[in-house]
C-alpha cells in the first residue's frame, strides 16, 4: 500500500477518535498517518488560514496544535490526502430548529407554534447546520485543494440524559417518531449541503444511537476528552464510540480516494 | 393694488419654494399632522417603496410591529427571500387599494379559497402574496395552511396597530372576473396562467381607490377606532402597462389618481396623514437625480432625502441611531475570532437596525413584467 496521510482537525470530540487511533486501528493500518490537531472550540476560534495553511493566531490556540499533533503548528492543505473534521460544532440541534416553528407536516405530533414551509425549514436547517467552525475549514480546504473532506458530527447527548425536563415541557420532541422524523430531515439537508461545500458528512452510526436523537449511554461511560479527567457529562464519547465511527469514516474515505485508505487486502477490526 | 398672493410663504411659490433650492436641503415641505410616539405600534404596508420607509423607521428606532417574524435561525437575507421582515406582516407587497381591502376582509373573515392558488411545475403559490415563497409551497394543503395562519396574525395586526403607514402603488391590476378577487401580480409571470376567458385587466379610477380605501378604514376602525395612517404614494414608475397607452401617460394617470385620492383622504380625515415622498423624487425639483439609470428605482440618496425630510417632524425615539451602518469588508485571511466578533456585531446592528448593505434591494415583483417586454 502506498503511504496515506490523514489530517483530522477537531475539538474536544477529536478526543474519542485519537484514542480509538492510537489504541487499536493504527496498528492495522500501517502505510497510514493520520495527524490530529485538536483543541477546544473555543481556542480553535483563533485558527487563520494564510498561504494554504491553517496556523495558530495565538499561542494559546498554537500550544494545543503542536501538543496533539506531536509538534506540527501549522496544517498545510498540500501535505495531506484527506481531511477529517470532527465535531467543531456541527450538530441537529432539535430544540433551535422546532422552538417555536414548525411545518404542516409536524404538526401531525402536535400543535406548532408558528408555521413555517418546509422550504423555509429547509432553509432554516441549513442556516443552524452551516453556522460552525466546520464549514469554515472545509470552505478553506476546498479553496486549496481537491483532497476528500469528510465531516464527523458532535454525538447526540447520552440517552440517560432523554427525560430532560424540556423533552417533558415540548410534546413533540418526546415523541420519538418525531425526533426520528426530524432527524431524517435534518440529515437529507446536511448532506446536500456538505455536498454543495464540496465535502461529505458522515452522520452518527446508527449501531451508536439508543432512542432518537440520542446516544446509547453505554458509550456515554468513561468518555474521552481534551487535556481534563474523564467525566460522564453525557456529551463525549467514550472510545467503543470513536473505533465505531473511525472505521465508518475510514471506509468512507477509502470509497472516496479509490482504495488508497483500506486497499483490498486490509480490513478492520471494529 | 392688492392680491391673495401677497404675504404668502416663499414655499408658496414655485421660485423660492423648487426652483432656487436644493432637494437635498429640502425645507417646510412636510408639516406633521398628528405625533409618532415611541411607544406607537406602527404597521407597514404597501408598494415596495414601502419597504424603504419601513426599513428606516425600523432603524432609528420606531416600534415598527412584525406580527410575522423570521425564525431567528435564517439570516437576514434568506429571511427576506422568504418574505419576512419586509412589513408588519408576511404580506408581500400590497400595490392597489383593492388588494389592502381584500385582505382585510379576507383576515377578518377568515377567508382562504383554493382558487387562490396558482401552480408552476408542480409547486403552489399563493396568488394574493406570490413573492414570498419564491420556490412556491410543496402542496395546495402547506399553501392554505400557511395562508391561514398570515391572515390570523394580519388580524391581529391590524387590531393593535396604532399607525398605519400605507404607500399606494399602482391603479393597474389583475383580477379574476369569477371571483372578483384582485391579484398583486399577473397571471403567469410568477406563477399561475393566463387565461383571457378568467382574468381580466381592471384600471382602478378615482372613485374606485377611494372608495376601497374609505371601506378599508371602515372595516379595520371596527376593531381598531383609534387608527392613525399615514400615506405616501410610491414614485416608482409603472414597469408596463396593459391600458395600451405609452407607459409614460399611464404611469401618470396612475400616480395622479393616488395622489389625488391620498391628498383627499388626507383633506377630509383628521386622522390620516399625507407625506409628499412622490414630490420629492418625482417631481421636476429632484430633475430625475433621484432615480437609478433606469429612471425606476429610487437611489440610495433619494430614499434618505426622503427620510431626512421625514425624521425632521418625526423625530426617532431618543437614544436610537438614526442611519445604518455599512458591514464591514469579508476577509479571507481573517480568524475565526476575528469572523465570529464580526459576525456578532453585525447581528447586533442588524437587530438594533435591521439595516445593512441590503439597503436598496427592495423586493418588487412588478420587475418581472420586464422579462416579457420587447
Amino acid at each position: 500500500m502506498k503511504p496515506f496521510s490523514l489530517c483530522a482537525i477537531g475539538n474536544s470530540h477529536a478526543a474519542t477518535y485519537h484514542t480509538a487511533w492510537k489504541n487499536g486501528i493504527a496498528r492495522d493500518l500501517p502505510h497510514l498517518t493520520l495527524t490530529f490537531f485538536a483543541a477546544n472550540g473555543s481556542d480553535l476560534e483563533h485558527l487563520a488560514f494564510e498561504d494554504g495553511a491553517f496556523t495558530a493566531a495565538d499561542e494559546k490556540l498554537a500550544g494545543q496544535l503542536a501538543l496533539t499533533s506531536g509538534g506540527a503548528q501549522r496544517i498545510a492543505i498540500e501535505g495531506y490526502d484527506a481531511f477529517l473534521l470532527i465535531g467543531l460544532g456541527v450538530r441537529i440541534n432539535i430544540r433551535r430548529l422546532i422552538e417555536g416553528f414548525g411545518t404542516v407536516e409536524h404538526r401531525r405530533w402536535g400543535q406548532v407554534e408558528t408555521l413555517i414551509s418546509r422550504a423555509c425549514f429547509t432553509a432554516m436547517t441549513e442556516a443552524v447546520l452551516n453556522d460552525n467552525q466546520a464549514f469554515w475549514l472545509l470552505d478553506r480546504i476546498r479553496a486549496a485543494g481537491t483532497q476528500p473532506a469528510l465531516i464527523l458530527p458532535t454525538p447526540y447527548r447520552s440517552d440517560a440524559e432523554a427525560s430532560w425536563t424540556f423533552l417533558r415541557k415540548h410534546r413533540r420532541l418526546a415523541d420519538a417518531a418525531f425526533r426520528a422524523k426530524l432527524i431524517a430531515e435534518v440529515e437529507e439537508t446536511g448532506t446536500a449541503l456538505v455536498r454543495r461545500h464540496g465535502g461529505e458528512i458522515l452522520w452518527q452510526d446508527e449501531s451508536t444511537i439508543g432512542v432518537a436523537g440520542f446516544s446509547k449511554a453505554e458509550y456515554a461511560q468513561n468518555p474521552e476528552r481534551l487535556g481534563s479527567a474523564a467525566v460522564d457529562d453525557g456529551m463525549h464519547m467514550n472510545e467503543a464510540y470513536g473505533r465505531i465511527m473511525l472505521t465508518r469514516a475510514l471506509e468512507r474515505l477509502d470509497a472516496m480516494s479509490g482504495g488508497r485508505v483500506l486497499g483490498e487486502r486490509e480490513r478492520l477490526r471494529a | 393694488m392688492r392680491s391673495p398672493y401677497e404675504n404668502r410663504e416663499p414655499k408658496s411659490f414655485w421660485r423660492s419654494g423648487v426652483a432656487e433650492t436644493h432637494p437635498l436641503t429640502a425645507e417646510d415641505l412636510y408639516r406633521k399632522k398628528f405625533e409618532i410616539a415611541g411607544s406607537d405600534g406602527i404597521a407597514t404596508a404597501g408598494s415596495c417603496f414601502a419597504q424603504h420607509v419601513a426599513r428606516h423607521m425600523r432603524a432609528s428606532g420606531f416600534n415598527v410591529l412584525d406580527v410575522e417574524p423570521a425564525p431567528a435561525a435564517l439570516s437576514e437575507e434568506s429571511a427576506r427571500a422568504f418574505g419576512y421582515g419586509i412589513y408588519s406582516a408576511r404580506t408581500g407587497n400590497i400595490y392597489s387599494a383593492r388588494q389592502l381591502l381584500q385582505l382585510a376582509q379576507d383576515a377578518h373573515s377568515g377567508s382562504v379559497e383554493a382558487a387562490d392558488v396558482w401552480t408552476k411545475d408542480g409547486r403552489f403559490y399563493d396568488a394574493l402574496r406570490p413573492n414570498i415563497e419564491s420556490q412556491g409551497f410543496e402542496s395546495l394543503e402547506e399553501a392554505l395552511a400557511l395562508r391561514r395562519e398570515h391572515l390570523d396574525k394580519v388580524q391581529d395586526l391590524f387590531a393593535r396597530m396604532d399607525v398605519l403607514v400605507f404607500t399606494f402603488g399602482l391603479t393597474e391590476a389583475w383580477m379574476d372576473k369569477n371571483t372578483g378577487r384582485v391579484f398583486p401580480t399577473a397571471p403567469g409571470t410568477i406563477a399561475g396562467d393566463y387565461d383571457p376567458g378568467v382574468h381580466v385587466f381592471k384600471n382602478f379610477d378615482y372613485a374606485e381607490v377611494r372608495d376601497d380605501f374609505e371601506q378599508f378604514l371602515k372595516l379595520v376602525r371596527a376593531t381598531n377606532p383609534k387608527l392613525r395612517v399615514l400615506l405616501t404614494v410610491s414614485p416608482v414608475p409603472l414597469t408596463a402597462t396593459a391600458t395600451g397607452d405609452h407607459v409614460l401617460a399611464a404611469t401618470t394617470y396612475s400616480k395622479s389618481v393616488l395622489r389625488a385620492v391620498a391628498g383627499d383622504l388626507a383633506r377630509d380625515h383628521d386622522n390620516i396623514d399625507y407625506f409628499p415622498s412622490y414630490e420629492m423624487i418625482a417631481s421636476p425639483w429632484s430633475r430625475g437625480f433621484f432615480y437609478e439609470s433606469n429612471l425606476r428605482e429610487v437611489s440610495r440618496a433619494g430614499v434618505e432625502a426622503v427620510m431626512r425630510v421625514f425624521f425632521e417632524q418625526h423625530r426617532p425615539p431618543s437614544g436610537a441611531a438614526a442611519a445604518p451602518a455599512a458591514s464591514a469588508p469579508t476577509s479571507a485571511e481573517e480568524s475565526r475570532a476575528e469572523r465570529r466578533e464580526r459576525r456578532r456585531k453585525e447581528k447586533e446592528q442588524r437587530k438594533n437596525r435591521r439595516d445593512d448593505a441590503s439597503e436598496d434591494d427592495a423586493v418588487c415583483e412588478d420587475v418581472l413584467l420586464e422579462a416579457f417586454g420587447s
